[in-house]
């Protein structure tokens, strides 16, 4: 009857990223906890990408995260997803197994333990997905929310997975990548809270001018982002 | 014993080299017995003081994350780690980013 959490790490070698067109590279994960696991949430803590040396690439979508998270008995499993490449790499989402690249995805592990009966009543898990359609924007907020059993007292989000691309199937630079949630906030049993992305490649600046003020606003991008929330119910 | 969660925000200014590391702390309302993090957004983006550095680039590595959680009494420390490289440059280009983190305790 308590909240118990640990650290996985998922490694991303060149035979998971490789393994073969249509095969997007995907890690199992899992955790053994003390005492059978009731409920349990997974999510990002970091992730560290890489090419090989001497390699650079255009960048056409990012996804990194945890899916497909069960509890049996004691343990937790999951699968720790991450995708990094240009649009050769990713073509219509099949992954054709070129451009290899090696990635460390680290994430967090929370699980309720104990008997059924004496389920801790106050801390709760619940996860939604929210899509944020292609737009050019400098900023895409998509709100959403999550609903409990009793009013909630207090309330946190966390990333569990985001999936970020241009849209037009077409690699771009990289300029700067957003991904998050904000204004988390609670009234009775609804947790409401705002998801958000950015997606841009570089400005053309004329010679001269203050790249501090101006802002790209170029090429249509699109994504999700899979949220994870712990809640404390009255 | 409970459950406690704190998020804050860690900004890591413009530099280049192959990764940046940014302290950050919070606070809880008791002895903290156990803690780990995680990612509630982040931010990476090229960066510099001049036009040139503020352009997209390719990518060679891209990082970000939370690591060495501590707790000391009633605060725990973590460092943020950052990593935006174009290696075409040898690692010159200037980045920055933040890490919006949620750390989650047991308090006694």
């Amino acid at each position: 009857m308590s909240i118990s959490f640990g650290s996985v790490k998922a490694v991303f070698d060149d035979e998971v990223v490789q393994n073969g067109p249509n095969i997007p590279p995907v890690v199992h994960g899992s955790m053994r906890f003390s005492e059978p696991v009731i409920d349990a949430i997974v999510v990002l803590k970091g992730f560290h990408i890489e090419y090989p040396p001497g390699r650079s690439s255009a960048f056409f979508r990012h996804k990194v995260g945890i899916d497909d998270v069960k509890f049996k008995g004691h343990d937790v499993t999951f699968k720790v997803l991450c995708e990094f490449g240009d649009d050769q790499v990713l073509e219509n989402d099949a992954h054709l197994g070129e451009d290899p690249f090696t990635a460390t995805v680290f994430v967090l592990v929370i699980a309720d333990i104990g008997s059924e009966a004496d389920r801790q009543k106050q801390i709760r898990f619940r996860t939604s997905g929210v899509t944020l359609d292609a737009a050019t924007t400098q900023e895409k907020v998509q709100s959403g929310f999550v609903q409990f059993v009793r009013p909630v007292v207090w309330a946190e989000a966390m990333i569990q997975r985001f999936r970020i691309e241009y849209a037009e199937n077409d690699d771009e630079d990289f300029f700067i990548e957003r991904v998050g949630i904000q204004n988390v906030t609670h009234k009775d049993n609804v947790v409401n809270f705002e998801t958000y992305l950015t997606l841009l490649d570089g400005p053309s600046y004329d010679p001269g001018s203050n790249a501090q003020d101006e802002i790209p606003l170029r090429k249509s991008y699109k994504g999700s982002v899979q949220v994870a929330v712990i809640a404390s119910l009255k | 014993m409970s459950i406690e969660t704190r998020s804050t925000n860690v900004v890591l200014d413009a530099q280049s080299g192959k990764q940046q590391i940014e302290r950050g702390h919070v606070q809880f309302s008791g002895k903290v017995l156990r803690a780990d993090g995680a990612l509630k957004g982040f931010r990476i983006q090229f960066a510099g003081d001049g036009v040139r550095d503020a352009m997209d680039h390719d990518v060679h590595v891209e990082a970000i994350g939370i690591q060495n959680i501590e707790p000391q009494g009633n605060v725990v420390k973590f460092e943020v780690f950052l990593s935006l490289q174009d290696e075409n440059d040898d690692f010159l280009d200037r980045y920055r980013g933040a890490a919006e983190v949620v750390i989650v305790a047991q308090v006694e």
